[in-house]
C-alpha cells in the first residue's frame, strides 16, 4: 500500500512530489501570516515543519530516483510534471529532475532545515523573518526542478526580494548597502538572462517552434537551429546569447571579476542567511549554467571553453591570495568560497567527463563544508560579538567540543583526502589534465591547493591554538546542543561523501554523460 | 476675387507663431492665456477655411468645429481665470515663477 | 424600425455615459440640499432625476438587450441595480453631520459607478461576439477596445471615490467635487470612444478642465493653487497646439473622421503638402503627450502630482494616462498607416520613449518627496509603453493597397500594461495616503520604520513596488515581458536594451521605499498618531492580492485585452 502512495505520488505524468517539494514553504509562509507576532515558539515550530517535510520529500525523492535513465534531456527526466500555464507565449508549468538536480535539491531542502534553528537567537521580526525564509526556500527549490525557461526565470527572481529584506534587515552594520549591493548586482545578471529569454523564445517561433521548453530548446541547438544566420556588431546570435547567459549566471557564482558583492553580502548578513547564501544559492549560478547557458548554446561553449577554465582558475587563486590577507573570519570564508567556486567553473571548462564530475561533486560538496564554516563562525561571533582573528587564540583549550567539530568543517574546507572537498577538487584537476587545452592549468591550481590549506591552517592555528589573547574567553560556554546539531549533519555529509563518494557519484555520472551527449562532446 | 486657400492658412499659421511667441515670452500668465486664445483662434481659422474650400458629405463641419471650439475657449478661459485668481490670493502675484513651494 | 426606436437602440450603446451623468446630477443636487438650503426645488428635482436615472436606464437596458436579440438579459439586473441606487441616495439624504458631509455624495457615486460597471460589463459581453461593435450617433465608436478603457475609468473613479471617502485633508465641497471627478470620467468615456475629431476633442476638454479643477480643490493649500495653475498654463497651451494640429489634418485629410484622414494622408508623404501634414500630426502628438506625460511635454508632472490632493493625484496618473494613451494608439494606428509616414510617426515614439524612460529614472533617483518619486516613475512607465507604440506595427510588413496594419499582439500589450499599470498604481498611491496619513508627512525622511507599525499596508506596498519595478510574480512583470516582446519584435531591439538597463535603475528608487519603511526598527520611527480607516487597508490590500494573482495567472487579463485589442 505504501508503494501505491509513493506510486501514486511520484509517478510519471500524474505526480505532485515536486510541486509538494516546491511549494509547501510557501504554504508554511501562509499559515505563519496569520499567527500573532509575539508567538515566537509557534512560528519557529511552524517555519520548522515546513522546511522539514520538504526535507523528508527531497530524501524520498533521492531514493526514488532511478540513475540509470540518464539525464540532461526530455525522456530521461523523472518525476516530471507538464501543465499548460500561458498559452498564447507557449509557457508550461514544466518540472522535471536528474542526476544532477536531486542531489542539490536534497542540498537545499536540508540546509534550509538547518536554517531554522541556527535563526533560533532571533528576536526582531521574528514572524517575517520566517516567512521570508519559507518564500526564500520556494524560490531556490522551484529553480532546481522547473525546465520551462519562462518558470525557471520567475523562480529566479522570487528568491530577489526575501534576500534582500533577510540582509537588510537582520543583518550587520553595513547592512543596507550589503543588501542593495546584492540586489542590484543581482538584478543586473537577470535583466541579461530576461533578453536572452525574449530572444531565445524569438528565435525558436522563427524557427516554427515557439516555446521556452529547455529541452526542446536544446535539441534545437544541437542541430544547429537555434539562431544560425544572425549576426550583430560581427559575432553570431549564439555568441551573444552564451555570453549574455553566462553573464547573468556567473554573477551568481560568483566568478571575478563579478564576485565584489560577495563578501559584503556574507560578512553583513546574519549567520543562518550566510549559510543559505553560500550553501545553495551560489550553487544555482553553477546549476543554471549546466541547464541552461551551456545546452542553448553548445557550440559557443565548446569554442570558449578554455576561457570559462581560466576564469576559474583565476578564481582560485585570487580567491586563495584574498582569503590569506584577511583579518575579519567571516570575509575569509566569503574569499575562500570565492576561490572553491573557481573549481567549479574550471571543472565546466576542462569538456572532460571527469571535470564535469568533479565541477558538480564541487557543488555539492563546497555547499555542505561552506554552510558549515559559516556556522562555525557564527558560533564563536555570538559568544566575542566581533570576528577580529587576530584577537582570537588559544580557544581550543576552552571549548574542546567546538574545536573539535570546527576542526572537521575546516579540514573539509581545506580538502583533505577522506573529506567530500578532496574528491572534488581531485575530479577536478584530473579532468583538466584530460583536457588538452587546460593541462598546464593543473599546476597553477595545484598552487591554490596550497595557498587554500596555508590560510586555513593558519586560521585553525589563530581560533583554537596558542596562548589565550584574551581572559574574558575564558567564560565562553562551549558548542551548545542546537550549534552542533546544525554543524554535525553537514560534517557527517563531508566525511561520508569523502569516504563514499560512489554514493554521490553515481547519481550524478549517467546524467552527466546525458549531458555531455548534449553538448556534443562525447 | 475669390481669396486662395493658401491664405488663410498662412494667416493661420501667423496666428499660431504670433501666439506661442506671447506664451514663451511674456512673464504673465494673463498674456499667456491671451497667446492661448491666439491659437485657438488660428485653428479656428484653419477650420473654417478648409471647410469652405472642401465642400464634400460635410459642408459646414468645419464651421460646426469652430464653434464648438469657441465655446470650450470660453469655458477654458473662465477656469483658467478662477485658478489665477486663486493663485493670486495665496501668492500675490501672476509672474509663473512666482509661486515656487513645489520643487526639487 | 421607427426613427424613435432606432433613437433609443443607440442609447442602449452609451448606457455607462448617461448612468455617470446622471449621477453627476444627482451628486450635485443631493449637495446642495444637504448644504442647507432646504428648498424643495432641489430636492425634489434630485428625487426626479434619480427615479429617471434608475428607471430610465432599467427600462433601457431592457430595449437594448431585446434589439440586440441576444441572451444579454440586462433587464432585471439593472433594474434591481436602478433600484438600489434610488434607496441608497434617498437613505442618505436622511442622514445629519459632517461625517455625511463627507460621505454621502461619496456613496451616491459609488452606487452610479457600480451600476454603471455593471452596463459596461453587459456591453462587453455582448461585444465579445463581433468586437467592431457600431458607431452611435456616427460619432461614438462603441468597440471592445472602447469599452476595456470604460471599465477601466470605472474602477479609477471607484477606488479614487474610496479613497476621497477617507481622506482626511478636504474638507468641503464635495459635491462639486464629485461633480467634477464624475465629469472628469465621463469625459474619459466619451474620450475612448471615439474615431472623431470633435468628440476626442469634446471629451479631452471634459477631462481637462475638470482636472484643473480637481488639482486646485485644497483651498486652503497654496501648493495645491500652485499645482492647479501649472496644470492649467500647460494644459491650455497643449490643447490650444493640438487643436491647431486637428486643424490642419482636417484640412488636409477632408474629414473629421480619423479614419478617413488615415486614408486619405496614407499617400501624401511625398505630396507637395507634406509639410503641412507633418506639422499638423507632430502638433496633435505633442499636444496628447502632454496628457500623458511623455518628455518633452513632461514638466508639468511633478509639480501637478505633488501638489495636488493625493486622490486627485491618483486618478492623473491612473485615468487621465490610460484615456491619454487610448486617443495615442488611436491616432497612430490611424497616421501611421501611409508607407511614408511610419517611419517617422514610429521613429518619433521611439526617441520620446528612449528619452522619456531615461528622464523618468534619472530624475526620481533623488527624490524625497513620495509624491514626486511616483511623478516621476509614471513618466517612466510611459517610456515603457511608447516603446510598445512605436512597435504598433510590428515588423511593418504591407498589407493590401500599400498600407500598414497594426498588430493585434502588440496593441494587446499596450492594454495589458495600462490595466496592470492601473492596478499597480492605485495601489501605490492609496498607500502613501494611508502611510502619509499616519505619519503626518509625505516625505521619506520621515517614514524611517514606519513599516513595521504598520505592516499590512506597508506590506501591500513593497508588493506594489516589486510590480512597479517589474520583478515576477507580479502583473507588472508580465506586463513588462509583453512590452519588451512587442519592442524586439517589431524591431527596436535597442529599446527593449534601455528598458531593461532602466528597469535596474528603477529599482534602486522604488526600493529606497521599501528601505526606509523596513530596515529601521521601529523604536525608531515617528508615532503613530492617525489611524487611517481600516477600509483603506481593505482596499490596499484587494488590489494587492489582484497584483499577485495576475501575476501568476496573467491569462484573465490578457484575453480580456486581447479581445479588446482586436478590434483596432
Amino acid at each position: 500500500m505504501l508503494g501505491g502512495i509513493l506510486n501514486q505520488v511520484a509517478g510519471g505524468e500524474g505526480g505532485i512530489l515536486l510541486s509538494l517539494i516546491t511549494f509547501v514553504p510557501i504554504l508554511g509562509m501562509l499559515v505563519i501570516l496569520f499567527i500573532p507576532k509575539k508567538q515566537h515558539d509557534i512560528i519557529r515550530t511552524i517555519a520548522g515543519v515546513a522546511t522539514g517535510i520538504p526535507l523528508a520529500l527531497s530524501i524520498l525523492l533521492w531514493f526514488l530516483f532511478d540513475p540509470s535513465k540518464g539525464g540532461a534531456t526530455a525522456e530521461a527526466m523523472q518525476f516530471v510534471e507538464r501543465h499548460a500555464w500561458i498559452p498564447t507565449f507557449h509557457i508550461q508549468y514544466y518540472l522535471g529532475v536528474d542526476g544532477l538536480s536531486v542531489p542539490l535539491i536534497f542540498l537545499n531542502c536540508l540546509l534550509l532545515f538547518i536554517a531554522v534553528p541556527a535563526s533560533w537567537k532571533i528576536e526582531k521580526g521574528v514572524k517575517g523573518y520566517f516567512m521570508l525564509l519559507l518564500l526564500l526556500e520556494t524560490g531556490i527549490t522551484g529553480c532546481f526542478v522547473a525546465l520551462d525557461f519562462f518558470l525557471f526565470y520567475i523562480f529566479w527572481e522570487l528568491m530577489l526580494l526575501p534576500m534582500y529584506f533577510l540582509i537588510g534587515i537582520w543583518g550587520g552594520p553595513r547592512r543596507e548597502y550589503a543588501a542593495i549591493k546584492f540586489f542590484l548586482y543581482t538584478l543586473a545578471g537577470s535583466v541579461l538572462m530576461l533578453v536572452g529569454l525574449v530572444a531565445v523564445y524569438l528565435i525558436s517561433a522563427k524557427e516554427g517552434n515557439p516555446t521556452f521548453d529547455l529541452m526542446a530548446l536544446a535539441e534545437m541547438a544541437r542541430s544547429g537551429k537555434l539562431g544560425a544566420n544572425w549576426s550583430v556588431l560581427g559575432m553570431g546570435f549564439k555568441t551573444w546569447l552564451f555570453w549574455f547567459l553566462f553573464v547573468a549566471f556567473a554573477i551568481k557564482v560568483p566568478i571575478v571579476p563579478f564576485h565584489t558583492w560577495l563578501p559584503d553580502a556574507h560578512v553583513e548578513a546574519p549567520t543562518p542567511i550566510s549559510v543559505i547564501l553560500a550553501g545553495i544559492l551560489l550553487k544555482l549560478g553553477g546549476y543554471g549554467m549546466l541547464r541552461i547557458n551551456f545546452p542553448l548554446a553548445p557550440e559557443a561553449f565548446r569554442r570558449f571553453a578554455v576561457v570559462l577554465a581560466v576564469i576559474g582558475l583565476v578564481s582560485i587563486v585570487y580567491g586563495a591570495f584574498v582569503a590569506m590577507a584577511q583579518k575579519d573570519f567571516k570575509k575569509l570564508v566569503a574569499y575562500s568560497s570565492v576561490s572553491h567556486m573557481g573549481y567549479v567553473l574550471l571543472g565546466f571548462g576542462s569538456l572532460a567527463l571527469l571535470g564535469f564530475a568533479g565541477g558538480a561533486f564541487q557543488m555539492f560538496a563546497h555547499g555542505t563544508s561552506s554552510a558549515m564554516m559559516f556556522l562555525i563562525v557564527g558560533v564563536i561571533y555570538d559568544r566575542a560579538h566581533h570576528r577580529d582573528l587576530n584577537r582570537f587564540g588559544g580557544l581550543g583549550s576552552r571549548m574542546p567540543y567546538y574545536a573539535g567539530l570546527a576542526s572537521v568543517g575546516f579540514f573539509a574546507a581545506l580538502g583533505l583526502p577522506s573529506m567530500s572537498g578532496f574528491v572534488a577538487e581531485f575530479l577536478t584537476l584530473i579532468g583538466a589534465y584530460e583536457g588538452d587545452h587546460t593541462r598546464w592549468m593543473v599546476l597553477i591550481a595545484i598552487v591554490g591547493v596550497v595557498i587554500t590549506a596555508a590560510y586555513i591552517l593558519w586560521t585553525i592555528q589563530r581560533v583554537f591554538l596558542g596562548p589565550m589573547k584574551n581572559e574574558e574567553y575564558k567564560k565562553f560556554p562551549d558548542i551548545s546542543l542546537r550549534e552542533a546539531i546544525c554543524q554535525a549533519p553537514l560534517g557527517l555529509l563531508c566525511i561520508l561523501f569523502g569516504v563514499l563518494p560512489f554514493l554521490l557519484l553515481d547519481t550524478m555520472r549517467p546524467s552527466l554523460e546525458g549531458l555531455m551527449g548534449v553538448l556534443g562532446l562525447k | 476675387m475669390t481669396v486662395p486657400l493658401v491664405w488663410y492658412v498662412f494667416l493661420a499659421l501667423i496666428l499660431f507663431t504670433i501666439g506661442l511667441v506671447v506664451i514663451v515670452s511674456r512673464h504673465n500668465l494673463i498674456y499667456t492665456l491671451m497667446g492661448v486664445e491666439l491659437i485657438l483662434n488660428g485653428a479656428n481659422i484653419n477650420f473654417i477655411a478648409f471647410a469652405r474650400a472642401l465642400g464634400g458629405k460635410y459642408p459646414i463641419a468645419g464651421n460646426i468645429f469652430s464653434i464648438f471650439v469657441i465655446v470650450l475657449a470660453a469655458a477654458e478661459a473662465a477656469v483658467a481665470l478662477a485658478i489665477v485668481l486663486h493663485v493670486f490670493g495665496h501668492f500675490g502675484s501672476v509672474r509663473p515663477e512666482d509661486p515656487n513651494m513645489l520643487r526639487e | 424600425m421607427s426613427q424613435l426606436q432606432a433613437y433609443i437602440k443607440d442609447l442602449g450603446w452609451i448606457g455607462p455615459e448617461l448612468v455617470l451623468a446622471a449621477t453627476a446630477l444627482v451628486v450635485l443636487l443631493v449637495e446642495l440640499y444637504r448644504r442647507g438650503r432646504k428648498s424643495g426645488w432641489s430636492l425634489g428635482l434630485a428625487l426626479v432625476i434619480t427615479l429617471a436615472a434608475g428607471f430610465g436606464l432599467s427600462w433601457l437596458g431592457r430595449t437594448f438587450s431585446a434589439a440586440l436579440g441576444r441572451p444579454v438579459d440586462l433587464r432585471l439586473d439593472v433594474a434591481v441595480l436602478g433600484l438600489v441606487y434610488v434607496l441608497v441616495t434617498m437613505g442618505d439624504l436622511w442622514f445629519k453631520g459632517d461625517k455625511w458631509d463627507r460621505l454621502v455624495p461619496g456613496l451616491v457615486v459609488l452606487a452610479g459607478t457600480l451600476l454603471a460597471g455593471y452596463y459596461a460589463v453587459g456591453l462587453m459581453s455582448a461585444l465579445s461576439a463581433d468586437p467592431k461593435g457600431t458607431s452611435v450617433f456616427g460619432l461614438q465608436l462603441v468597440d471592445s477596445y472602447s469599452v476595456y478603457f470604460k471599465l477601466l475609468a470605472l474602477v479609477s473613479l471607484l477606488v479614487v471615490t474610496l479613497f476621497t471617502m477617507n481622506y482626511r485633508d478636504l474638507k468641503r465641497g464635495f459635491g462639486e467635487y464629485y461633480l467634477c471627478l464624475v465629469g472628469a470620467h465621463l469625459g474619459i468615456m466619451f474620450l475612448v470612444s471615439s474615431n472623431h475629431l470633435l468628440l476626442i476633442y469634446l471629451g479631452l476638454e471634459t477631462l481637462s478642465l475638470s482636472s484643473y479643477l480637481l488639482a486646485g480643490f485644497r483651498k486652503e493649500d497654496p501648493r495645491s493653487a500652485e499645482a492647479a495653475v501649472k496644470y492649467v498654463i500647460y494644459g491650455g497651451v497643449a490643447s490650444a497646439i493640438m487643436l491647431f494640429g486637428f486643424s490642419l489634418i482636417f484640412g488636409l485629410g477632408g474629414s473629421l473622421d480619423l479614419v478617413e484622414i488615415g486614408r486619405h494622408l496614407a499617400g501624401t508623404a511625398q505630396g507637395s503638402n507634406r509639410v503641412l501634414v507633418g506639422l499638423g500630426m507632430a502638433c496633435t502628438l505633442g499636444g496628447l503627450s502632454y496628457k500623458i506625460a511623455a518628455v518633452p511635454f513632461h514638466f508639468w508632472c511633478p509639480d501637478v502630482y505633488e501638489g495636488a490632493p493625493t486622490p486627485v493625484t491618483t486618478f492623473l496618473a491612473v485615468a487621465s494616462k490610460a484615456a491619454g494613451f487610448a486617443v495615442i494608439v488611436r491616432i497612430v494606428a490611424v497616421l501611421g498607416q501611409g508607407p511614408g509616414w511610419l517611419e517617422k510617426v514610429t521613429s518619433l515614439m521611439a526617441v520620446a520613449s528612449a528619452l522619456s524612460m531615461t528622464y523618468g529614472n534619472l530624475g526620481a533617483l533623488h527624490q524625497t518627496n513620495v509624491k514626486r518619486l511616483l511623478a516621476y516613475s509614471s513618466i517612466a512607465h510611459v517610456g515603457y509603453i511608447l516603446m510598445a507604440v512605436a512597435a504598433l506595427f510590428g515588423a511593418a510588413t504591407a498589407g493590401e493597397g500599400g498600407t500598414f496594419h497594426v498588430d493585434p499582439r502588440a496593441a494587446e500589450s499596450i492594454l495589458y500594461y495600462l490595466g496592470a499599470y492601473m492596478i499597480m498604481n492605485l495601489g501605490a498611491f492609496g498607500a502613501v495616503i494611508y502611510i502619509a496619513k499616519s505619519a503626518g508627512s509625505e516625505d521619506m525622511d520621515d517614514w524611517w520604520g514606519l513599516g513595521w507599525k504598520l505592516p499590512v499596508v506597508s506590506g501591500v506596498l513593497v508588493i506594489f513596488l516589486l510590480s512597479l519595478t517589474g520583478i515576477p510574480p507580479t502583473v507588472g512583470f508580465y506586463g513588462k515581458w509583453l512590452l519588451f516582446r512587442t519592442a524586439i519584435a517589431g524591431g527596436f531591439l535597442w529599446l527593449a536594451v534601455l528598458a531593461a538597463v532602466n528597469t535596474v535603475f528603477s529599482l534602486f528608487y522604488y526600493f529606497k521605499v521599501a528601505k526606509v519603511l523596513f530596515l529601521k526598527p521601529a523604536e525608531e520611527s515617528r508615532g503613530v498618531t492617525v489611524r487611517p480607516a481600516a477600509v483603506m487597508a481593505v482596499v490596499l490590500v484587494a488590489l494587492g492580492l489582484l497584483t499577485l494573482f495576475f501575476g501568476v495567472l496573467p491569462s484573465a487579463l490578457e484575453s480580456l485585452a486581447g479581445a479588446s485589442a482586436a478590434a483596432l
